[in-house]
């Protein structure tokens, strides 16, 4: 009987499987178009759903490394955290408009991540604000979001 | 030809373009001196804010951007063992230690000259190469040119990759989200949600900008944000002397026409080439021994290969319209947006925009060094600019650049869901840059398939056989499963090799 992998070889498995759901799932949606439209998409999906197979086979058969991913686990929370904070600043992007979201972001994010001491997080969110502002909003007259504060 | 040489000799050397191109060089040192932040990176970030430049202007900019943070990224690695790009692992291999001994300045002085000489030696051939490909290139017609983009995307995704399998797998993730959006022959709308920003696909810039930007500032944010125990060593003087660089001349030459070589292989970027330079280096060398511990020849010749990619992937990016690695790829974004479709008849169609562009690559090289002789000691500090800081100023230029393409809010949200499924792809070990390429090319395949197809109908044959009915797409045809093949195998015999030294995959990647 196969046994679950361990390590890199169900990292494989994993990542196989999430990629041939989502190939399986493309396959379907691509029958509704007309014949034309679905040639392509359907060759595509196709593959790689079959690639997929092949990297599950793969990854099922080759004998397991038994290491766990310590550093992974471990930095899951941390991603998870990172993720929150960019969806956080992207939504805030068209609400409180670009630059109010960015600086409020930078400091947030720099602090979370270590940079100390905290005038120095303050100092490089005031550079970076008006590195933007000017660069970008004055001399390349880069369209930005604007909101509620600016 | 040489009038059209000469005019793009007078247009480069307009004042405003050379200050673009001064501009650009540094900005790219800058940006491949400091650790995360690649050449593709860097071009990604900053392809959005060309937008309002005229294209000439923004392929100056882009381009001396490119040269500088191949060199750039060198800095990091002899300084502090930090390598600023993945080419420039090569460099640090002989340039850290260097800089133990008190040679650094040795090693800066020599990385600076060899990649002077491997940028102009690329630029040469881009010049007078790339006008001969493109005429050969006219001929080819809709079944030849979708065979060259199936077999750019299997040598893409098999040789650039670790495992060519992932680096197939990701390259047909990149032709399937190029389906999005409507189909140009029927008008279907595929994959597009009922979302009018999706009806014209999916914006390369806005896929480039969140599957590179997004998911290294997630990388970076993993580790530590500040790490207070580096520092710059001293570095003493950093012109190594005419007589060290006369005796590296051959090892500088070579180097560059392996890069230039390299750089015209889809899939083999500038890594590759600086490993394959500093390996011939070694093979040839009086003293290999010194090899990883230290030898100006290592340093040379990994930067001199390293630098000479650029002008020779430019070739079949400028020539076929394929692009041979992601920093082209992130480069062929900044030419789609100023309404540059490149391909066989960009040659023909804008001498006025190519060939001052070439010109500015040779003002490129020359301006980063001497950006680099003349600022190195501030320079030299940006690799201490710690990740902590380095990452949210990169997300917000990801989102401002994001933005700015078509001034849509749900362009950010594209960018964070690729940059998202970017660093997801990352961690499960799929290279990324066989996504965007398919992205830019899967509509180009799709497009001359439809051709073959209708031209197949005609000719009452079915489409395999209107392949094999020309010999030039069976030659390619021959090529695309001879390179597959020849990936699984070396996959296979490096994982045997792996297997008996007793090296699990996880300790490979």
């Amino acid at each position: 009987m196969t046994r679950w992998p361990k390590g890199a070889e169900a990292r494989d498995a994993i990542s196989a499987i999430v990629f041939l759901v989502i190939s399986i799932v493309g396959f379907v949606a691509a029958l509704d178009f007309p014949k034309r439209a679905a040639n392509w998409p359907l060759w595509m999906w196709g593959l790689l759903g079959g690639f997929s197979l092949i990297l599950l086979a793969g990854s099922l058969r080759r004998s397991p490394s038994g290491k766990t991913e310590k550093k992974d686990q471990a930095t899951f929370g941390r991603s998870f955290v990172n993720v929150a904070l960019i969806v956080a600043y992207a939504v805030s992007v068209p609400i409180l408009g670009f630059f109010t979201a960015t600086g409020t972001y930078a400091i947030v994010h720099m602090t979370y991540l270590g940079v100390r001491p905290f005038p120095l997080v303050l100092a490089v969110a005031a550079g970076g604000l008006i590195f933007l502002y000017f660069f970008f909003g004055f001399i390349l007259g880069v369209p930005v979001p604007h909101g509620l504060l600016y | 030809m040489f009038d059209q040489i000469l005019n793009g000799a007078i247009v480069a050397f307009q004042f405003q373009h050379l200050l673009l191109a001064f501009g650009g060089a540094v900005l790219g040192t800058i940006l491949g001196a400091m650790p995360g932040i690649s050449a593709t990176l860097g071009i990604a970030l900053l392809v959005p804010f060309t937008f309002d430049m005229s294209s000439v202007a923004a392929l100056i900019f882009l381009g001396a951007v490119y040269c500088g943070a191949i060199y750039g990224g060198s800095i990091a690695g002899i300084l502090i063992n930090v390598p600023g790009t993945p080419a420039a692992v090569a460099t640090m291999l002989d340039g850290y230690p260097m800089t133990q001994q008190g040679k650094g300045g040795l090693a800066l002085g020599t990385d600076i000259c060899s990649s002077f000489v491997g940028g102009q030696v690329s630029t040469i051939f881009l010049l007078f190469g790339a006008p001969i490909v493109a005429s050969v290139a006219l001929e080819i017609r809709s079944a030849e040119f979708f065979w060259i983009v199936i077999f750019a995307m299997s040598t893409i995704g098999a040789i650039g990759a670790g495992s060519p399998i992932k680096g197939l797998m990701a390259g047909i993730l990149g032709l399937v989200i190029g389906t999005v959006g409507m189909h140009p022959m029927t008008g279907t709308l595929r994959y597009a949600f009922d979302q009018p920003a999706l009806y014209e696909g999916v914006p390369v810039i806005v896929a480039l900008v969140g599957l590179f930007s997004i998911s290294q500032v997630l990388i970076l944010a993993e580790g530590q944000g500040m790490d207070t125990q580096l520092h710059i060593p001293r570095i003493g003087r950093i012109w190594p002397g005419w007589a060290t660089l006369w005796s590296l001349k051959g090892c500088m030459i070579r180097s560059s026409l392996i890069g230039t070589a390299v750089g015209v292989v889809p899939g083999a970027g500038a890594d590759i080439a600086a490993f394959i330079g500093r390996s011939e280096a070694r093979r040839v060398s009086k003293t290999p021994e010194l090899f990883g511990k230290g030898a100006i020849e290592g340093v040379c010749a990994a930067e001199a290969a390293n630098n000479g990619v650029v002008g020779g992937s430019l070739i079949p990016m400028l020539t076929l319209g394929i692009p041979g690695n992601a920093v082209t790829a992130a480069l062929l974004g900044g030419l789609l947006i100023h309404g540059l479709i490149p391909g066989p008849h960009l040659f023909r169609d804008a001498p006025d925009v190519l060939y001052p562009f070439i010109f500015s690559l040779f003002m490129a090289n020359a301006f980063f060094a001497v950006a680099a002789f003349g600022g190195m000691r501030w320079v030299a500090k940006v690799v201490l600019v710690p990740q902590g800081i380095i990452a949210p100023m990169v997300t917000a230029l990801a989102v401002i650049g994001a933005y700015s393409f078509r001034n849509m809010v749900f362009d950010i949200g594209i960018t964070l869901v690729l940059g998202f499924i970017g660093y997801a792809l990352r961690k499960a070990r799929f290279p990324l840059a066989p996504i965007i390429l398919g992205i830019i090319l899967g509509p180009l395949a799709e497009e001359n398939l439809d051709r073959v197809i209708t031209l197949a109908a005609a000719h009452d044959m079915s489409v395999f056989g209107f392949f094999l009915s020309r010999t030039l797409t069976v030659v390619l045809m021959v090529l695309t499963v001879a390179a597959i093949a020849y990936s699984f195998y070396r996959d296979h015999k490096r994982r045997q090799l792996l297997k008996e030294a007793g090296v699990f995959l996880d300790e490979e990647d």
